[in-house]
């Protein structure tokens, strides 16, 4: 049949391929000469359509653009007040952000404990203070928390080899180890940091990264001291005594049970008021001092950042070949492929994905290096090994990678039953 | 039932775990958790629909979606539910594309820039060389449309918006919209078919 005067108009066409055509249509269609090379014709564009570029910006810059993007929008809609109140305004909100820090540091009051909601994480429990914002963005085995404004409390248990932990505030981040710590942002920037048990590292942009101990106290540097003579000074005067941490450790071995935040938070109170009494200057002295593979990574980490994926991908090498037992040099071997990735070689990518499978094979990120080789192989047509990389991603534990994994087999199975 | 949503801010202050409705009735009152929630969950689509929509550059294409995110904030107080959230977002995308072609003529840009397009098949060196060519043809041939006809196809074809639902969002009535699909998809066509020859 190939009569025009049964065909739909051209535009009815056009929305009867797009919305779907009832079944009458779809025989006419089928059978009509001129409808049937519209229709192919038109699913044939489709179909290349959507294989152009998504445009995917990877995780790293999308963090850059959402980094952006908060601290570009104001936090709270604009109320026109006539420029002379300004000043006093300016004069109360100075005195509240001094009056935030202080109650920062005097722990919390009975009143805030009321206030205060746990939030269970993987490995722990948040409690943010009435107020606070944030939102839970990585998963396991990287969890992170995008702390914007407020204060959250954070206690995470022993995290197991691989696992990652952070809490991200626009100018920096703070990586734990199986913890007890609080932090206060101000208007997504980093205001202080205090560690009750276990250890803490905080990397700002603006100043150098600073590993706390238990009792320590990290507060953002006035202008002018971001050097590390400046941050050890200030690091000093904030001094809480280490023996702080027993009375915390007790606290915290009797509230592991229930984990209620008001008992912890109590004695985070009584404490404090110790610290003012007795600064413990040994703890100080003590401050671990980077390894070559650490600040290669941090490099690394900054490079791919800022988008440069070759510079990164160098330091990641060398933090790879520092490694000296560094566990760091795990994280470094898997971000090197994911830099080489970003530069679009493909073949090196590839190289790097085994050599991070062989070399850590019970990492908890071997899944989704499985599954970004699986990928890296389909694309070559090496189709059986593809095959089994996705069959072993399908176990893992994080459910964008099992996704991943199970696209890929799909992908496989209907490229075998293709004619 | 249209009308905005009252926002409900959840004890814990962990916006996650929002509703979209929530979320964007949060922005509206400032709240940049809501909106990083937001973005975190939308802009892999938002990303792509401006790549299509733009063809931009990688950098372009991260200022063109950060200014969208920025416009979903200012426009989260006129949000009413009538459509889907994504397809809301999109229509704001489509207002922030316009507005920058407007100012800076970067479509122009995007056009010289074609060519730069990645091959996403699968297959022997020269199959993927011929795929690789269809593409490029393809984003060529998008390049040419007008921003009016390149948003229709877009929206309704690559990213499957209903009509209805397109319509509305860009404020056309349905015909006038099926109308433009159709000639996008002829100009499409004959492009294709001139740039093959």
């Amino acid at each position: 049949m190939t009569s025009r005067e049964t065909c739909p108009k051209p535009e009815e066409l056009t929305r009867l391929l797009v919305n779907g055509a009832d079944e009458e249509l779809f025989s006419h269609i089928e059978h009509c000469e001129i409808c049937a090379t519209e229709a192919s014709s038109f699913r044939r564009m489709k179909e290349l359509g959507k294989q152009l570029p998504d445009g995917n910006p990877g995780a790293n810059r999308a963090d850059a653009v959402l980094n952006s993007l908060l601290t570009s929008v104001p936090q709270q809609k604009r109320v026109a007040v006539p420029v002379r109140h300004w000043v006093g305004l300016a004069v109360a909100a100075s005195i509240a952000v001094i009056v935030g820090t202080f109650i920062f540091l005097d722990g919390f009051s009975a009143t805030k404990k009321e206030q205060s909601v746990d939030v269970r994480i993987t490995r722990g429990y948040v409690y943010a203070q009435h107020g606070a914002q944030y939102m839970l963005v990585g998963s396991q085995p990287d969890e992170i928390i995008r702390l914007i404004d407020g204060t959250v409390s954070v206690d995470v248990d022993k995290l197991r080899e691989g696992e990652r932990f952070r809490v991200v505030i626009g100018d920096a981040e703070v990586e734990v180890h199986g913890t007890t710590f609080d932090v206060t942002a101000k208007d997504d920037r980093l205001v202080a940091v205090r560690v009750i048990s276990g250890e803490v590292e905080v990397r700002p942009m603006e100043a150098v990264t600073a590993t706390l101990r238990p009792g320590e106290i990290w507060q953002k540097p006035a202008t002018g001291s971001t050097t590390a003579e400046g941050f050890e000074q200030e690091k000093e005067a904030n001094r809480i005594p280490q023996d702080t941490e027993k009375v915390f450790g007790a606290s915290l071995s009797v509230d592991k049970e229930k984990r209620g935040p008001v008992s912890r938070r109590h004695t985070s109170a009584n404490v404090t008021k110790e610290n003012q009494a007795a600064p413990d200057l040994e703890a100080v002295k003590t401050r671990r001092t980077a390894s070559v593979a650490e600040i290669s990574f941090r490099e690394g980490w900054k490079a791919l950042r800022e988008g440069r994926p070759l510079i990164a991908a160098e330091y990641f090498d060398q933090s790879v070949s520092a490694r000296d037992g560094d566990p760091i040099a795990e994280d470094a071997c898997f971000w090197r492929a994911v830099a080489h990735g970003r530069a679009g070689l493909n073949a090196r990518t590839a190289a790097d994905l085994k050599q991070f499978l062989q070399m850590y094979p019970r990492s908890s990120r071997a899944g989704e290096a499985c599954a970004m080789l699986g990928w890296k192989l389909f694309e070559r047509g090496d189709y059986n090994a593809a095959k089994r990389l996705f069959e072993s991603a399908l176990m893992d534990t994080v459910p964008r990678v099992r996704a991943s994994a199970m696209q890929g087999l799909s992908d496989l199975k209907r490229l075998s039953s293709a004619p | 039932m249209a009308g905005r949503v009252a926002f409900i801010r959840p004890a814990d202050g962990d916006r996650s775990r929002m509703c979209d409705d929530n979320l964007i009735a949060a922005c509206g009152e400032g709240d940049r958790a809501a909106l990083g929630v937001l973005f975190r969950k939308y802009h892999l689509d938002v990303y792509r629909f401006i790549a299509r929509l733009t063809g931009s550059g990688n950098d372009e294409l991260d200022d063109l979606v950060q200014d969208t995110f920025v416009a979903i904030q200012e426009g989260s107080k006129r949000f009413a539910v009538k459509s889907s959230v994504k397809s809301w977002i999109f229509g704001i995308a489509v207002n922030v594309v316009r507005n920058t072609i407007r100012a800076d003529s970067r479509r122009k840009k995007a056009i010289d820039s074609y060519g730069q397009v990645p091959g996403g098949s699968i297959d022997t060196p020269l199959v993927i060389a011929e795929h690789k060519e269809r593409l490029e043809r393809m984003q060529s041939a998008l390049n040419t449309l007008t921003h009016e006809h390149r948003v229709v196809f877009v929206m309704c074809v690559l990213e499957d918006i209903p009509g209805v639902e397109a319509a509305r969002i860009l404020g056309l009535r349905p015909g006038t919209l099926w109308r433009r699909l159709h000639e996008a998809r002829k100009s499409l066509s004959y492009e294709m078919e001139r740039r093959y020859v």
